[in-house]
């Protein structure tokens, strides 16, 4: 599809004006290389200036632009047009799992509380003065952790998780990440400070490993893996302290 | 001033569409099908488990009572609930070695070995031990 038309069936809900959310449908021009974000651009520009949507950097790294795209999460600035010709229409919809604010614009107040929940940030001891230099990382370190930092909070994870849509008390995929790419990082100390919150019953044990979160990053993190192996880490532990109580781990 | 509900902050107006908002959202894509086949296998391995558990009781009870349960396992269905508890365990088995690198990355010299040569070596061992067993049951029976 080079050259063409497609119709967005966009979901539309205006609190205080709709009732509830329901389906509007816009005939967009396509064009060689448009993306879906493009083409609710075109929506808001030209044919409706009440559509709400979030985005910013259209290069799929803000992870702003986040929405469900044929009942798939999509990060829209980095989703072809092209990639959904099958039959020239196109379903926009919130990301599931969210409340909805109004149109395409979700809540995330939810997401930014566990963030800070599991101190997804470097957590030292002792803070070294700025006059011995910075932290030394080896390539290796920096790899060890270098995965789970891609993550650019963009909630596909959140929103393809059935575990997440069944139960928004588990602490979820992208906060888990974060929390244990800070774990892995040598700079950091907070381990200890972490493990209450993400062994809870909320944490890592809700997670059933269905690893659609995995799949849906479009940035190559790979959050069931980081939950999966923080659950082995956390049954060591308790093995060891039932077993060994004198040992100190 | 206004005593209208400011519509920003007003959570009550919103409404949220959790993926699993159908009894079938499992059927939504191949993955999510694919983990509840995974989760349901087990089911499988434990009514076989369950059945083999029942046929060592039967054995303990002398040879003609072994023998009418050896016939009355020989039904179609039967035979055919042992091919659907095979596939289960088959299942089973190699969905949990594709699990296995993914959840213990295994290190040698400080370098992670690739994940799909630990999920190799995960099935031939299982495809080894598999062999060993059948080996020696059929040595034995």
């Amino acid at each position: 599809m080079a050259k063409g038309e497609i119709t967005l069936k966009i979901s539309r809900y205006i609190p205080g004006k709709h009732q509830e959310a329901f389906l509007k449908e816009y005939k967009v021009p396509t064009s060689e290389g448009m993306m879906v974000l493009d083409a609710l651009n075109y929506v808001r520009e030209e044919l409706d200036p009440s559509l709400a949507f979030r985005w910013s950097c259209r290069m799929g790294i803000c992870g702003s632009c986040g929405m469900s795209v044929d009942g798939k999460p999509s990060l829209t600035c980095q989703d072809l047009i092209n990639d959904h010709n099958d039959d020239n229409a196109l379903i926009i919809a919130p990301l599931s799992n969210f409340p909805v604010i109004r149109d395409l614009v979700v809540d995330l107040t939810d997401f930014m509380e566990k963030l800070k929940k599991v101190k997804a940030w470097i957590i030292r001891d002792e803070d070294i003065p700025l006059s011995d230099g910075e932290h030394v990382q080896t390539p290796s370190q920096l790899m060890a952790f270098r995965n789970h930092s891609g993550c650019i909070n963009c909630m596909l994870c959140y929103s393809a998780c059935p575990i997440y849509g069944l139960d928004t008390k588990f602490i979820g995929p992208a906060a888990i990440a974060l929390a244990y790419r800070y774990n892995l990082d040598n700079r950091d100390q907070g381990e200890k400070i972490r493990q209450p919150i993400l062994s809870s019953p909320e944490g890592v044990w809700d997670c059933t490993f269905v690893g659609e979160c995995t799949e849906v990053c479009p940035h190559g993190v790979m959050p069931a893996e980081a939950i999966q192996r923080l659950k082995l880490q956390f049954a060591k532990d308790m093995a060891f302290k039932t077993l060994m109580p004198w040992t100190k781990r | 001033m206004s005593s209208q509900p400011d519509k920003i902050t007003d959570h009550s107006s919103r409404y949220r569409v959790p993926v699993t908002d159908s009894r079938l959202w499992w059927l939504k894509n191949r993955r999510y099908l694919s983990f509840m086949l995974r989760e349901l296998s087990v089911l499988g391995v434990a009514i076989f488990l369950v059945v083999y558990l029942v046929q060592f009781a039967v054995l303990t009870s002398g040879q003609e009572n072994y023998n009418q349960f050896l016939n009355f396992m020989k039904n179609p269905f039967w035979i055919a609930a042992n091919v659907i508890f095979l596939a289960f365990a088959v299942l089973h088995s190699i969905t949990w070695f594709n699990l296995v690198p993914v959840v213990t990355p295994v290190k040698i010299k400080g370098k992670e070995i690739s994940r799909f040569i630990l999920w190799g070596m995960g099935l031939i061992f299982w495809a080894g031990v598999s062999v060993i067993i059948a080996g020696i049951i059929m040595t034995f029976s």
